[in-house]
């Protein structure tokens, strides 16, 4: 079964098809965000209903079809975040205005993050072992 | 206006060698970005136009997020007596860091719609984006704040936690990547893979818990 499975849908396919799986789960929570209107991106819907996919007994069959082409992804997404950062040509103005607030904002909303999460999670796993 | 992403993509190629030098300091999304600009800017050419051209690749951000699905899954797995602990403090991080960011910028008289860009911007760009798309805010600068708080952390990460003497890589990583999503992941990746590993279950963890501290403070009308 899995052997005709394989031979059926070789590594290219496999990879495309594992490709239209990923898009059409973040098709299918974009269509549920502008339906219900929540204030949760449709692509994170999509990633929690596959996570839930996941912990059921579908999970062999959505590693071995899904995840090669969600590895991927995964790997160049750097790089499809350029795009969206050269769009930063057209907002200097806004940016300059606010130099500061963005700033102190930025340096400071990071170094708490990063250093509660840190500090927290190095603490906890030192009480727990 | 297939140049555009040409362009992207021969940028982006030479950016990622050029990262090899760098320690850090060089980071690809920056270089490609300035190069980019620039050549928009020098060109005269209309953003308006190097943003249809790009499509084929703005397109896949939703999808990336959907696929980091299995990165948490994988990462819940293989950390599995440590989740609950890394989930605890990524939930308490991601909301003092989030609260953090808009009191800082509100108490310097950042606008409102300026403090909905900035909230979500430790998720990685392709999250913040989509979430200052749904408020209704600018989504291209909510992209830039995190691309830029990403540049920062995958920077200053690395020595902070030297400084700080946490040592274990398993709670550095996953700091790295909750805090500075895919550009931290990619440094904390070349720092080792242990560190690597749980930077991407930060990252991941991110993207759902940011949304969903945005959601929470909508609920309360904070926002």
């Amino acid at each position: 079964m899995v052997n005709r499975e394989r031979a059926a849908l070789g590594k290219v396919p496999r990879w495309l098809f594992g490709m239209g799986m990923v898009v059409a789960f973040a098709a299918a929570g974009d269509a549920v965000q502008v339906l219900t209107g929540l204030p949760i991106p449709g692509s994170t819907l999509g990633m929690i209903a596959l996570l839930v996919l996941l912990l059921t007994p579908l999970r062999g069959w959505l590693t071995r079809m899904v995840a090669p082409a969600a590895d991927s992804l995964i790997a160049v997404l750097p790089l499809l975040l350029v795009p969206l950062a050269v769009g930063v040509v057209g907002s200097f103005g806004e940016i300059a205005e606010n130099a500061l607030a963005i700033i102190a904002a930025l340096v400071i909303g990071w170094l708490v993050t990063f250093l509660t999460a840190a500090v927290l999670a190095d603490w906890l796993m030192r009480r727990s072992s | 206006m297939i140049w555009a992403l040409a362009l992207t993509l021969l940028v982006w190629g030479a950016a990622s060698w050029l990262a090899r030098f760098g320690r850090g300091v060089l980071n690809p999304v920056l270089v490609s970005t300035i190069v980019i600009g620039a050549v928009l800017l020098i060109g005269r050419i209309p953003l308006e136009d190097y943003r249809e051209g790009t499509v084929p690749i703005t397109a896949l951000l939703g999808p990336a997020v959907v696929a980091l699905a299995f990165a948490i899954h994988r990462g819940a797995r293989r950390l599995g007596r440590l989740l609950p602990v890394l989930v605890i403090a990524g939930v308490v991080a991601t909301i003092v860091g989030a609260a953090t960011t808009v009191a800082v910028a509100w108490a310097l008289g950042a606008s409102d719609d300026l403090l909905r860009i900035l909230a979500p911007k430790h998720a990685t760009s392709a999250v913040s984006a989509a979430v200052a798309g749904v408020l209704g805010v600018d989504a291209s600068l909510a992209a830039v704040f995190s691309i830029l708080t990403g540049i920062l952390g995958a920077i200053a990460g690395p020595p902070l936690l030297r400084l700080i003497r946490v040592k274990d890589p398993v709670a550095g990583g996953f700091a790295v990547g909750l805090s500075a999503h895919a550009i931290g992941t990619a440094r904390a990746m070349e720092e080792n893979p242990t560190m690597g590993e749980s930077s991407a279950l930060g990252l991941a963890l991110a993207s759902l818990l940011v949304p969903l501290t945005i959601l929470g403070a909508s609920l309360l009308r904070w926002l």
